[in-house]
């Protein structure tokens, strides 16, 4: 017991160390500026967007609706992307870490990396969402789109807030759930790029995830209805689609896609590591 | 390492490839699909070579094309410190000039060449823009920009090199934006990723909200171009390509200073 203690808190340190050298890279510091300035943008976009709304919205139904679009994920996505691509982190303390730890537990740390990236960048467009949408919004309580909804002045397919949404949750909790498909969304794209590198593939792992993201864009992938690409997975509105009777167990379906494949992800990695020479 | 003096390294025809690829793969299935109506009711060879530009997504493919151009290069022969090898036969000033007309000049043949060749491919395998014998060329997107006038002339021909002209001038400023980052930063995938960044946080700044004119980064190269906007953004991109000529010198000076 006391040696899976010893081991989880080394996986601790590794994933603390890539994080902390992650957060500090020219890279990461570049992207989350402009990370930054397209959550503000989009959160101006927002704004326009909910002025021509018959009921309005207060602030916390204004961010729980931009999070659940995903603050434009798509270009958030690209960003992210640009910097990890290449995880694992080649670090000054790499081999040392190694010497001094076993490779599942060195792979875990890895893992918890990539998760703490996911965390913080999610966590950094939360943020800054929130800040931008206060500048407009005043804070308020409940749902505002409830009682013209339940009084036949406003059609259900006209509210911004899912009806199922407004059913179970108030708009923080909501917010807080739009979170949950963004954390895992990039935190499989992250685990994807690293399970690339360590089939000594790690440009086609950036390139092959670069294609999933723009697939929507540039060839109308959305005509194929079998093909699936992690943007259908990437936010809570995507996830719902757009028909308003859509039932919020196809939330729990995603989670379990996202389980499903984060599970073949951390399979194909333990798989790999344990057989593979580290010391590249 | 080689010293290359031409500007066309293997970065600027990769990118130049990828600009005609994604030219291309938008206006050939539009010429196929139309070979099935009647010679009256095809688009003009004029009209086939804008579809991209304007329904297509090359306007995000010009940027990055542009910067991957050359800067790459730059950041390999200052990474390499090949650079200093260089700086030893001749003046950080004339190494610096050398690399700003290069860069400068593959930005604009990646992306004015491929507009010219991707227009030149459709002029021979299209119908030739001819308003007068086909009514159906007529293009009413050009109805209030100065192109309009030269429509009549020899098929179109001053709009092709008018256009080809602003696309490698817009090229050549990206180009130069991304070298002067990559002096900077020396990172290969930051020289690229920035300017695509910067242009796609100027497409997405709110001007209307803060009530100053909203002058789009890509204005030179639609066809839509007034003579206003015209003026404007040549002294805008001018603007650009003067501070990042300047920037280039002070990084490159600092990097090669004791070399």
């Amino acid at each position: 017991m006391h040696k899976r203690i010893m081991n989880l808190q080394r996986a601790i340190h590794i994933g603390g160390a890539n994080f902390s050298s992650w957060i500090r890279s020219p890279r990461t510091i570049c992207m989350i500026v402009f990370a930054c300035i397209f959550v503000w943008s989009d959160s101006l976009n927002a704004i326009e967007l909910v002025s021509f709304h018959p009921t309005g919205l207060h602030w916390s139904e204004a961010v729980c609706w931009q999070l659940s679009q995903g603050a434009d994920v798509l270009t958030l996505g690209v960003l992210f992307l640009i910097t990890i691509t290449e995880l694992p982190n080649k670090t000054q303390f790499h081999n040392p870490m190694l010497m001094r730890s076993k490779r599942t537990t060195w792979l875990l740390g890895q893992v918890a990396y990539c998760l703490c990236m996911s965390l913080f960048f999610v966590g950094m467009i939360a943020l800054m969402s929130s800040v931008s949408l206060r500048f407009q919004f005043a804070p308020g309580r409940g749902w505002s789109e409830s009682l013209p909804i339940s009084e036949g002045a406003m059609m259900e397919a006209d509210a911004l807030i899912r009806g199922k949404l407004r059913e179970h949750f108030t708009p923080a909790t909501a917010a807080m759930v739009s979170l949950v498909p963004l954390i895992l969304f990039f935190f499989t794209m992250s685990l994807t790029v690293m399970v690339f590198t360590f089939l000594n593939a790690p440009v086609v792992g950036s390139l092959l995830y670069m294609f999933l993201l723009l697939a929507q864009q540039v060839i109308q992938v959305e005509l194929i209805p079998w093909i699936k690409t992690p943007m259908r997975y990437a936010t809570l509105a995507n996830i719902l689609g757009r028909d308003p009777a859509t039932s919020l167990s196809r939330v729990g379906e995603s989670i379990l896609v996202y389980a499903g494949v984060l599970t073949l992800l951390n399979t194909a990695l333990f798989t790999k590591v344990k057989r593979m020479d580290l010391f590249y | 390492m080689k010293a290359n003096i031409s500007p066309v390294t293997r970065n600027t025809l990769i990118s130049l490839l990828v600009v005609l690829l994604s030219y291309f793969s938008f206006s050939l299935p539009s010429y196929f699909v139309s070979l099935s109506s009647s010679i009256q009711f095809r688009p003009s060879a004029l009209q086939l070579a804008l579809e991209p530009l304007l329904f297509g997504g090359v306007v995000f493919l010009l940027v990055i094309c542009a910067s991957a151009a050359f800067a790459p290069v730059q950041v390999e022969e200052l990474q390499s410190q090949f650079a200093h090898s260089l700086l030893m036969r001749s003046s950080w000033r004339k190494y610096a000039s050398r690399n700003i007309g290069k860069a400068a000049l593959s930005g604009a043949i990646v992306v004015g060449g491929s507009f010219l060749i991707h227009s030149i491919v459709f002029n021979i395998i299209a119908q030739p823009y001819d308003v007068g014998d086909f009514p159906y060329h007529h293009l009413p997107f050009i109805e209030n920009s100065f192109s309009y006038t030269w429509q009549h002339i020899e098929h179109g021909l001053p709009i092709y090199l008018f256009m080809s002209l602003c696309h490698g001038f817009f090229g050549a400023v990206w180009a130069l934006i991304a070298l002067c980052i990559s002096v900077w930063f020396m990172d290969k995938l930051l020289a690229v990723s920035i300017p695509l960044c910067i242009s796609w946080a100027w497409i997405r700044f709110p001007a209307r909200h803060l009530g100053i004119p909203n002058l789009r980064p890509s204005a030179l190269v639609y066809e839509d171009l007034d003579w206003h906007w015209f003026i404007l953004s040549i002294i805008m991109y001018s603007i650009i390509s003067a501070i990042c000529i300047w920037s280039y010198m002070l990084g490159l000076k600092k990097r090669v200073a004791n070399a």
